[in-house]
């Protein structure tokens, strides 16, 4: 994803790092939720809705399917997209830095 | 058994149908089958729980399937599935259960009515067409008094409806969730109870001043009344 792309939602974030390592929807769940500390507490149908759209965008692939659940992964595509979201965190929170310099009210 | 009917909400107020059935669950009355615009309910012990409906909409107001995968994750999730009917799921978990809301995020939400929302947005484009074709045909026997009230009628519940359901779309995307305090206004049951006076007393018209409507008339009725 190039850098001046649009930012990425809290949802897709979340569920691109729980792919880091592959992962079925209710399991993708409960990593969120251990990931974020128990902050996120992603819908199902946000999940699924996400998923689909991600599945469309080329950044999660199908890894494993059986009767009941199909497993995905992050593909490259995926991995550079979070990448770069993360980068521009980083450098969100490296230029808030003044907050600390002003003083938080 | 004892079992009872009620007029449900109209589809395009879902918050106001899971208020609905939450609240008759609390009574102690489970529901048992949903029809256009009735739901049958039978007799149980008073349960809190939760409804929550999801809308799946095809192309041309067609009814989609929901996939299996996401039913699977929704059951995995502690939600059950009580019905599926025309353009609408219907599901159920305890109150106090860990059953994560479907949604946490009204945006995404509004996706699964953006096909009914594309479906109102074509309806609102046509209806003008379809009232002038309504008073072409009529014309040539002349307009009656019933004619025109029904006419008038069917007019303002489609705009009614597509209405509301562009208002619930823009809701969701403004990121509001879904309004739950409409419920205990029965605003709806006396809209329906009114359309089945006015379809009697514009019937009665129609037959006493020769009019052909009266068939017409029935099957608008029935259409009104499939927007449960």
């Amino acid at each position: 994803m190039p850098e001046h792309s649009q930012p990425m939602s809290e949802a897709m974030y979340y569920i691109l790092l729980s792919l880091l390592k592959p992962g079925h929807g209710y399991g993708m769940m409960q990593r969120i939720r251990e990931l974020s500390g128990g902050r996120v507490n992603m819908g199902p149908g946000t999940l699924y809705g996400v998923l689909t759209r991600m599945k469309k965008d080329g950044w999660i692939t199908l890894a494993e399917e059986d009767l009941r659940r199909k497993t995905y992964a992050i593909t490259d595509a995926g991995h550079e997209a979070l990448a770069a979201e993360y980068r521009r965190l980083q450098r969100l929170v490296a230029d808030g830095h003044i907050i600390e310099e002003e003083g938080t009210p | 058994m004892k079992t009872c009917i009620r007029f449900h909400p109209p589809y395009y107020n879902p918050g106001a149908v899971e208020s609905f059935y939450e609240k008759m669950a609390s009574k102690g009355w489970l529901l048992s089958d949903r029809l256009a615009c009735f739901s049958q309910f039978r007799k149980a012990e008073p349960q809190k729980l939760r409804y929550r409906i999801e809308y799946c909409t095809g192309p041309f107001g067609g009814r989609a399937e929901m996939p299996e995968e996401q039913l699977a994750l929704y059951r995995d999730c502690g939600w059950t599935l009580v019905d599926e009917k025309r353009q609408s799921y219907l599901f159920c978990a305890p109150a106090g259960n860990s059953a994560p809301e479907l949604y946490n995020d009204p945006k995404q939400q509004a996706e699964t009515v953006n096909g009914m929302r594309r479906n109102a947005i074509l309806a609102l484009c046509l209806l003008p067409a379809m009232i002038l074709l309504c008073l072409f045909v009529n014309s040539f026997r002349g307009l009656f008094l019933s004619d025109i009230i029904w006419l008038t009628f069917v007019t303002v519940w489609l705009l009614r409806s597509i209405l509301g359901i562009l208002g619930l779309y823009r809701r969701l995307r403004a990121g509001l969730p879904l309004r739950r305090d409409a419920a205990g206004k029965p605003w709806y049951i006396l809209w329906r109870l009114a359309t089945v006076v006015l379809f009697v007393v514009c019937s009665v018209l129609s037959y006493r001043s020769g009019s052909y409507l009266l068939a017409t008339n029935a099957v608008t009725l029935a259409l009104l009344f499939n927007d449960g």
